[in-house]
């Protein structure tokens, strides 16, 4: 994965500022990350990371009424045209490339499902318009797509509404419309996230599944690492609306470089067996919590230092630049070559 | 078992469907036949997916719903068949804590008030002795005294999650119910809740009922562990036979499951979903999605059977590899 592609997705320097009467929020402060085709890349971090609002911003899927100040660039590639700047485009333009060319798909179900529609109806209604199929064409495929995602009786589901299913039919069916068009880019935040674990499993299988057979680049936002190892082939992890690490998945999971990612990965709970029934339980909380959205934007040093157990004085002074720190490894930390 | 703290002996609940045109009126069988023992200290993790009971099971410990069948008894007292007046008095024996401790805490009330509250309520501080017994119970979950004035929004769900356990802890109780009590938060945050359990744990002898979705919460928590699916209990044992030597298919799918688990067994992915607890299947619960299921395992409901002392499973097949 070293030798890599042109992106399918590259994202220079985005800033996301929301403007409230409180003042402003920086909720994603200067990201950078590619994304090449085939390629999945997971985005990990805590609540207020910023990491779906990075997803949100790629697609431009922010609130009429909320004030969101976005600067940078996300340039995409889409299947017939040079890469353009999604964030210049025009809103029509913009509109022909949702769900068409990029699409994304969330934790609850019922955020993209709308109740009143069969979900036949709902997949139908999207082919139609991004792929101007007539009315029997665009119910036909929607069952195929249906059948695609692994739902038994596809026509019957196809003429379910959405609350007669189940959390992972539901998250099958949403799948299904995401991948109906033919996305070249999929955008997963927290996709699994309120499944059991066997069902999760089973969704992660039909992503990967799917996305090998088409080559579709695939963004899996997700707060679990434990979950990065099995999905990934890079990933990068957020903290405070910046990514302070960046590399390939397994790599990154094996030896991490910023203090951030070590701590995240210890504080999974974990038990060693001793055969004289005195079992060790490693327990190795982060300390203090994670800054709120845009709250440590304002901080003079590393965001990270106060919760940081490798913090020295210097960390407090100067915020740290996400730098080269190995081959194929980035690390957001003046210390992390001790780390190795 | 005699000597157990809390035993429940063929936990049943039902609860009714709505009556649909002249069919006989159905029921959703959340718990089915459920037996187990916490000793005195001892913490009992009960693990399975959404469906598989074990908060409903949570609630009949506390007889916080009525059973449709079995009973709970705690310290000899048979919980079920207690008036009114002897379940208050128990309940300051036995406590819960939620997944989300916001939806506990009075949002207006002061963290203190809250706690103070369930002193008086239980007759257990006046006014004076109770603002230093609040001081107490905030410092030992590892909040300051000067928190006590604060509103819950104050808080992180963290802090929030330290404070619904000062409340539990309030009234001295000897067993807690945790349902959940860490899935609602940052993991970074969970650990220390965990730690502050299992500290409370050793240093007050207090036993639990540790419910969790998370194989690994529970593996770091439990001493005996039960796993449940669709209202049964498929097998129970002691935490290390659990995780390293399961004996029923379904322990071993979930622990396949687990994404970057540490006990991953050869076993295939689990197709198809949890059947619905309004009808579920005959004989073995678990035969619709058990990759070794056999034309035997529709029949009876399989027994819980000793695999090993105090391991036990309900699986006919002995000839499994998992």
């Amino acid at each position: 994965m070293s030798a890599r592609a042109a992106p399918l997705l590259a994202i220079e320097d985005l800033r996301v500022t929301f403007r409230t009467p409180a003042g402003d929020i920086a909720a994603v402060d200067g990201l950078s990350l590619s994304l090449a085709a085939g390629e999945t890349l997971a985005v990990v971090g805590e609540s207020g990371s910023g990491k779906s609002v990075t997803a949100l911003s790629v697609l431009r899927l922010f609130g009429r009424g909320e004030q969101v100040e976005t600067t940078g660039s996300v340039r995409f590639a889409p299947r017939d045209a040079p890469p353009t700047d999604l964030l210049r485009l025009a809103e029509p333009a913009m509109r022909r490339l949702r769900g068409a060319e990029i699409a994304i798909i969330f934790q609850d179900p019922s955020a993209s499902l709308n109740p009143v529609f069969t979900v036949g109806e709902q997949i139908a209604e999207a082919l139609r318009r991004h792929r101007r199929l007539g009315r029997a064409a665009a119910s036909r495929e929607a069952a195929a797509a249906l059948r695609r995602v692994g739902l038994a009786d596809p026509e019957a589901r196809a003429r379910a509404f959405p609350h007669q299913l189940s959390g992972g039919m539901r998250q099958r069916a949403m799948i299904a419309m995401a991948i109906a068009c033919g996305p070249r880019l999929l955008i997963a935040d927290e996709p699994t996230t309120a499944l059991d674990v066997t069902i999760q499993a089973q969704i992660v299988a039909l992503l990967k599944e799917i996305q090998a057979a088409r080559g579709m680049g695939l963004m899996f936002i997700t707060h679990d690492l434990a979950l990065v190892g099995e999905v990934a082939d890079r990933v990068a992890v957020m903290y405070a609306g910046q990514v302070v690490e960046e590399g390939v998945a397994a790599a990154v999971l094996a030896e991490p470089r910023h203090p951030y990612t070590r701590a995240l990965l210890a504080c999974r709970p974990a038990r060693r067996y001793a055969e004289d029934g005195e079992d060790s339980i490693l327990l190795r909380p982060i300390p203090g919590m994670p800054p709120r959205r845009g709250e440590a934007a304002s901080a003079a040093g590393c965001r990270f230092a106060a919760r940081c157990g490798f913090v020295v004085a210097e960390c407090r002074a100067v915020p740290p630049s996400l730098r080269r720190v190995a081959p194929d490894r980035q690390a957001r930390c003046i210390r992390a070559e001790e780390l190795a | 078992m005699s000597g157990a703290l809390l035993r429940a002996e063929g936990l049943a609940k039902r609860f009714p469907l709505p009556r649909r045109g002249l069919a006989a009126r159905g029921a959703v069988r959340a718990v089915e036949d459920v037996s187990f023992a916490i000793a005195e200290g001892e913490v009992l993790g009960l693990v399975g997916e959404s469906g598989s009971g074990k908060s409903t099971i949570g609630r009949l410990v506390l007889r916080l719903i009525e059973p449709s069948a079995g009973r709970v008894v705690f310290e000899g007292c048979d919980i079920t068949a207690a008036t009114a007046r002897e379940l208050r008095a128990l309940r300051r024996r036995m406590q819960m804590v939620f997944q989300d401790p916001y939806a506990s805490l009075n949002p207006r009330r002061s963290v203190g008030e809250a706690i103070a509250e369930v002193l008086r309520l239980h007759g257990l501080a006046g006014r004076d002795r109770g603002r230093a017994r609040v001081a107490e119970l905030l410092a030992h979950v590892g909040l300051s005294p000067e928190d006590s004035g604060r509103l819950p929004r104050a808080f992180s769900g963290g802090q929030r999650q330290r404070i619904a356990i000062a409340r539990a802890l309030a009234v001295q109780p000897r067993l807690l119910v945790a349902d959940e009590p860490v899935s609602a938060l940052d993991v970074s945050v969970q650990a220390g809740i965990l730690a502050l359990l299992r500290g409370l744990r050793q240093e007050l002898g207090l036993a639990m009922l540790f419910i969790s979705h998370d194989l690994s919460v529970v593996e770091a928590m439990a001493d005996r562990v039960m796993v449940l699916y669709l209202g049964r209990v498929m097998e129970s044992g002691p935490v290390r036979a659990i995780f390293t030597a399961p004996a029923h298919p379904y322990t071993a799918a979930l622990l396949s499951a687990a994404p970057g688990g540490a006990h991953k067994r050869g076993i295939p992915p689990l197709g198809g979903e949890i059947p619905s607890a309004a009808d579920p299947p005959s004989g073995c619960v678990f035969r619709t999605r058990c990759p070794f299921a056999l034309p035997d395992c529709a029949g009876d409901v399989p027994r819980l059977r000793a695999v090993a002392p105090g391991h036990d499973k309900a699986c006919i097949r002995d000839d499994l590899v998992l």
